[in-house]
């Protein structure tokens, strides 16, 4: 064959190729951007999937937390109102997860009869801080809105009348300690 | 009644004793108290010291008569007759009240039976009184000589001054003496039955005394009171103290449940927290998501 047929012929030869190789590439490419939009949306839902996991993950774990805190608050108030020698109520179960926290929190001092009858005696005791009997009468008054209020024993009242009946004695000899000081 | 309520009583009655003659404006003689046990003689005696053998100043009889402190003013001195004591509460106010006013105590006693355990403790209250001064305010009289028999006084007074030397640590002057033989020489005009009774005797002596004391009887009055009154003052903190750690023994109990409750609550309110903080921190994250 002459050359120029030679030539003639690798080139058509070349171009065939070419253009066979650019009509079997084609649909190829088409097919690879499909792919690629569907992995987005995988992933994407994916995503979502995990994230609603992590949102359940944690809503359970709140919930549990929430649930040993206040198994754990129920426990730990029956020991302290043990400590009174008060017998043990039952921790009202009404309360929110917001409520308990605030009652918890509260600073506001027990008006029960028992809380009365305790504020006597403490204010008697020249040991016992006002400090620290503001923070029995907080602290009582949490307990006694988780559960109920208390009741002051007979042994509290009698301690109450023995104070104040030693508080009067007290107040007389002072007087007349203040009138013998006058004489002079 | 309760003994704190009554101890309280008798430091209002001493209070008010003190404030009485810290205002009082009596007259700058001796007083001579009769001081003694009920039935003692003692308003006889003081009769027939003042001069009332015919007519008593003083009551006497045989059940007990004298239930307020009497006064009476003589040239040298003033004469206090005191209620006997022993027997009734009140009574026995009065006669305290005699002995804080008195600048001499004639302690009178009837033989022959000794010093009960009684009088013994009242000479113990003239010694907490008087202090050391007591041994030159102090005279001993025996009355009721005249039921003395087979001389069974001497050896009674014997006995008692011996008594008293133990109780007091001194001897006091005494005197044996019978307001009845007194009174029967006067109305019999026999000066020596009446020498024999004691009572003249006695009379001088106090006269003597009341002079000795005149200049220094002011003074030594003012000193007794700030005496009575700083023991009042120490008495009264003393009850004080005693009430007030009554009350801390009361509360002690209660105190100490306290302690362990706030204790008991504080680790409540910790893990509370400790919980709530956890809670929120999960919540802060579920928000962020």
């Amino acid at each position: 064959m002459p050359l120029p047929w030679l030539i003639g012929a690798a080139a058509v030869a070349a171009v065939t190729a070419i253009v066979k190789a650019v009509s079997d590439d084609s649909p190829s490419s088409s097919s690879s951007s499909s792919s690629s939009s569907g992995e987005a949306e995988r992933r994407k839902q994916k995503l979502a999937a995990k994230r609603e996991r992590e949102q359940q993950g944690l809503k359970d774990r709140i919930s549990n937390l929430e649930k040993d805190r206040r198994e754990q608050l129920k426990s730990q108030l029956n020991g302290a109102a043990q400590t009174l020698g008060q017998p043990v109520k039952a921790m009202a179960p009404a309360k929110t997860a917001t409520q308990l926290e605030q009652v918890v929190a509260s600073q506001q001092s027990s008006d029960s009869a028992y809380g009365d009858a305790m504020k006597i005696i403490l204010r008697a005791d020249s040991a016992f801080s006002a400090v620290k009997t503001k923070r029995f009468l907080s602290q009582l008054n949490v307990l006694e809105t988780l559960t109920a209020p208390l009741a002051a024993q007979q042994t509290e009242q009698q301690a109450q009348t023995q104070l104040r009946e030693s508080a009067a004695r007290i107040k007389r000899l002072q007087q007349l300690k203040n009138s013998v000081e006058q004489l002079v | 009644m309760d003994q704190a309520v009554l101890y309280i009583d008798a430091l209002e009655a001493e209070c008010k004793r003190l404030q009485l003659q810290h205002t009082e404006t009596a007259s700058l003689k001796p007083r001579i108290a009769a001081w003694g046990l009920v039935k003692a003689g003692k308003s006889s005696l003081l009769n027939m010291l003042s001069g009332h053998v015919h007519q008593e100043y003083f009551a006497t009889g045989a059940v007990r008569t004298t239930r307020e402190n009497q006064h009476l003013e003589l040239e040298h001195y003033v004469l206090v007759d005191t209620p006997g004591l022993g027997i009734d509460q009140s009574d026995s106010a009065q006669a305290m009240e005699g002995l804080d006013i008195a600048d001499v105590v004639l302690f009178v006693h009837a033989p022959p039976g000794e010093l009960d355990e009684e009088q013994v403790n009242l000479l113990l209250k003239l010694r907490d009184v008087h202090g050391d001064a007591l041994e030159k305010r102090l005279v001993l009289v025996f009355s009721l000589l005249d039921l003395d028999q087979n001389d069974a006084m001497a050896q009674v007074r014997e006995r008692i001054e011996g008594q008293v030397l133990r109780c007091l640590g001194f001897q006091p002057t005494c005197f044996e003496v019978s307001s009845r033989r007194y009174q029967r020489g006067v109305e019999l005009g026999r000066e020596g039955m009446q020498a024999k009774s004691g009572i003249p005797r006695l009379a001088l002596h106090l006269d003597q005394m009341s002079k000795e004391m005149a200049a220094s009887l002011a003074a030594t009055r003012q000193q007794r009171l700030v005496q009575r009154r700083e023991d009042l003052s120490t008495a009264l903190d003393q009850a004080i103290e005693r009430e007030q750690v009554l009350a801390q023994t009361l509360c002690a109990p209660y105190a100490h449940t306290a302690g362990a409750f706030i204790e008991l609550m504080s680790s409540v309110q910790s893990s509370f927290s400790a919980k709530t903080a956890e809670i929120r921190t999960a919540r802060e994250k579920l928000n962020s998501l």
